[in-house]
């Protein structure tokens, strides 16, 4: 990975207008703001996850990135290009695939479908053939590359527009939801190919989800998105830290009664305990602390003090999910707050 | 060239693979042909009418069907594969590669051009071979003067393709050019059979100097005897070309602000 930025937005922000058609040719009125000043820089090599959920502007700012989509204010370039004014040589250096569109003409095969496509990018003739069945196999569709698209399943759709989006073998890869309608199976075998086919070398790839799992898998840094502001950007685990303000441990002991847990609720340096019952002899105690400093060691002398055994005790850490509905949760109350009039 | 191949390749597969429907589409012009052999012999001699052909109607309207379904083919295809691509969810995956305007409309305009070409054939070769006409035909003048022509009609094409990706629906270019270029037009009554303030208006179609040029054209006149027509024509397309190209550029950058370019 290197330290040049491929993927550059300068306060990025889109506004749809609410009237289109003729309407709207003589009177603007804005509409929705989708995207507000958002800031980023993906460097070369990244392996990118821009999080959020529906309607959190994801699409939005893949949109502009792959020149569909022209912003209300701010720049973005990939690999130096700006998007708007060199749209046309920044789309050489780009493969976009979206997991909720139509990418291909479902009556022809996706050798016939990809051969088009490649027609589009300037790969003709022999070449175009060798490099559609390379990346058929690359996607593991070399069985089926003559066979119709109406023939394919959803995940061999999906498998398909990544091919697609090799085909020219972008500096750039734009992944958009692209494990949207697919089963976890076959989620699951799509993230292993992305994850040992797509992003390796020094390609650039952005991936946009919903799917905490899938961002974990693949990102190497990650940006939480809602309400059209960029969040967090990070790697996981420094967001992870910078949220975990108050440590969770996982005790899971035997033998206790409640006065003993009662005990150990009101013990110094414990922010929350939950009992969750095991087995009819075990709990798990799920400890919320301020600070792990002696309290841990003091909470295992206390059970073992109490006549209680210690099965096993261990710092628990926020998951993607968890960490997502902080973020989340945290932007909705802001965007609560600023809809009160002081 | 090789982005219009692909685009003709991919049309033609997509064309063939509903056999049926392509098997209709090459027997329909037989029918057609039919109906004006037998509409135009029931109508017979208008030599007060038609100059062409000792003012056969037959000749005349094989002519104005088979060039009006050409020409008039560049301004339809294109509002309709752009509506059809917005349809299909495909639009915005095919801008997503790097092509340009001017090569993106004329690859979507080529096979269904090359289809009505095929049809004008099927007529023309009627008229040649099974009714006698046109043997003093002068090649050179009917290809010039539908060369103008067609692009002329692309770049109206153009504008309409415009108003699809701005407005979706009841583009007014297409459907008001189209009724009236068929209608006053000279495709299948003359000119001169309209009443006389008509045909004024009839004269800013491009489809009248077209009609008008290549009857002559094939009734044997040379390129200077169609070059009245062919300077009118070219005229048009030289001011309708960079209109119809910046109009067309201009709607795709105000639909990408609006994020209005995958909507239909």
């Amino acid at each position: 990975m290197s330290d040049a930025p491929v993927i550059e937005t300068r306060n990025v922000s889109m506004r749809f207008s609410e009237q289109q058609g003729w309407r709207g040719l003589f009177r603007v009125r804005p509409g929705k703001l989708a995207l507000d000043a958002v800031n980023l820089t993906i460097r070369q090599g990244e392996v990118f996850g821009l999080l959020g959920p529906n309607g959190a502007g994801k699409t939005t700012l893949v949109k502009i990135l792959s020149t569909l989509l022209i912003p209300t204010a701010g720049e973005a370039r990939i690999a130096g290009l700006n998007v708007v004014r060199d749209g046309l040589r920044a789309r050489r250096r780009i493969g976009v695939l979206y997991g909720d569109e139509r990418l291909f003409f479902w009556r022809l095969s996706a050798v016939d479908n990809l051969m088009f496509y490649a027609a589009l990018y300037g790969i003709h003739g022999k070449e175009a053939r060798r490099r559609v069945l390379e990346v058929l196999d690359m996607v593991g569709l070399s069985e089926s590359a003559h066979m119709r698209l109406h023939h394919y399943s959803t995940g061999m759709k999906r498998r398909a527009s990544i091919a697609r989006a090799l085909l020219n073998d972008p500096d750039v890869l734009i992944m958009d939801e692209v494990n949207v309608a697919l089963d976890p199976i076959a989620a699951a075998e799509l993230r292993e190919l992305i994850k040992e086919r797509v992003t390796t070398g020094e390609r650039t790839v952005l991936i946009t989800t919903n799917v905490m799992a899938e961002a974990e898998f693949l990102c190497d840094r990650v940006a939480f998105i809602a309400g059209g502001r960029i969040q967090m950007v990070g790697e996981i685990a420094h967001i992870r830290n910078a949220l975990q303000t108050n440590k969770v441990f996982e005790m899971v002991v035997g033998g206790l009664t409640n006065a003993s847990i009662e005990a150990l609720r009101a013990a110094p340096g414990v922010d929350a305990l939950d009992v969750v019952p095991l087995d009819g002899k075990r709990y798990r105690l799920d400890l919320n602390l301020s600070s792990n400093g002696d309290t841990v060691p003091m909470m295992v002398r206390r059970v073992v003090e109490t006549g209680g055994e210690v099965w096993s005790c261990g710092p628990r850490e926020l998951t993607m999910d968890q960490m997502f509905a902080i973020i989340v949760g945290n932007s909705h109350k802001d965007a609560e707050r600023e809809r009160i009039p002081a | 060239m090789s982005v219009a191949l692909a685009y003709f390749r991919r049309d033609f597969q997509i064309w063939s693979s509903y056999r049926l429907a392509a098997l209709w589409q090459l027997v329909t012009p037989f029918m057609l042909i039919g109906l004006i052999y037998f509409a135009g012999e029931a109508i017979g001699d208008r030599s007060d009418l038609i100059k062409e052909e000792n003012g056969s109607y037959v000749a005349f309207i094989l002519v104005g069907v088979a060039f009006a379904d050409v020409l008039l083919g560049g301004l339809n295809n294109l509002p309709q594969q752009i509506h059809d691509q917005q349809r299909l969810g495909m639009l915005e995956p095919t801008l997503v590669a790097p092509i340009r305007n001017l090569s993106l409309l004329t690859s979507i305009w080529l096979f269904r051009f090359s289809l009505s070409l095929v049809r004008m054939t099927m007529f023309m070769a009627f008229g040649f071979i099974a009714l006698g006409f046109w043997h003093s035909v002068d090649p050179s003048s009917v290809i010039l003067i539908l060369i103008a022509a067609e692009i002329t009609y692309l770049a109206l094409g153009a504008f309409s393709a415009a108003f699809v990706i701005l407005f979706k629906e009841g583009d007014p270019v297409r459907l008001a050019y189209a009724g009236f270029s068929t209608v006053i037009g000279g495709a299948i009554f003359p000119v001169d059979a309209l009443p006389d303030w008509m045909e004024p208006i009839a004269l800013l179609i491009p489809l009248t100097h077209a009609l008008s040029g290549i009857r002559e054209g094939l009734d044997g006149g040379s390129i200077a005897d169609v070059a009245p027509q062919l300077i009118t024509l070219t005229i048009m397309a030289v001011v309708l070309v960079p209109a119809a190209l910046y109009a067309f550029s201009w709607a795709l950058q105000r639909a990408k602000r609006e994020g209005s370019l995958g909507q239909y």
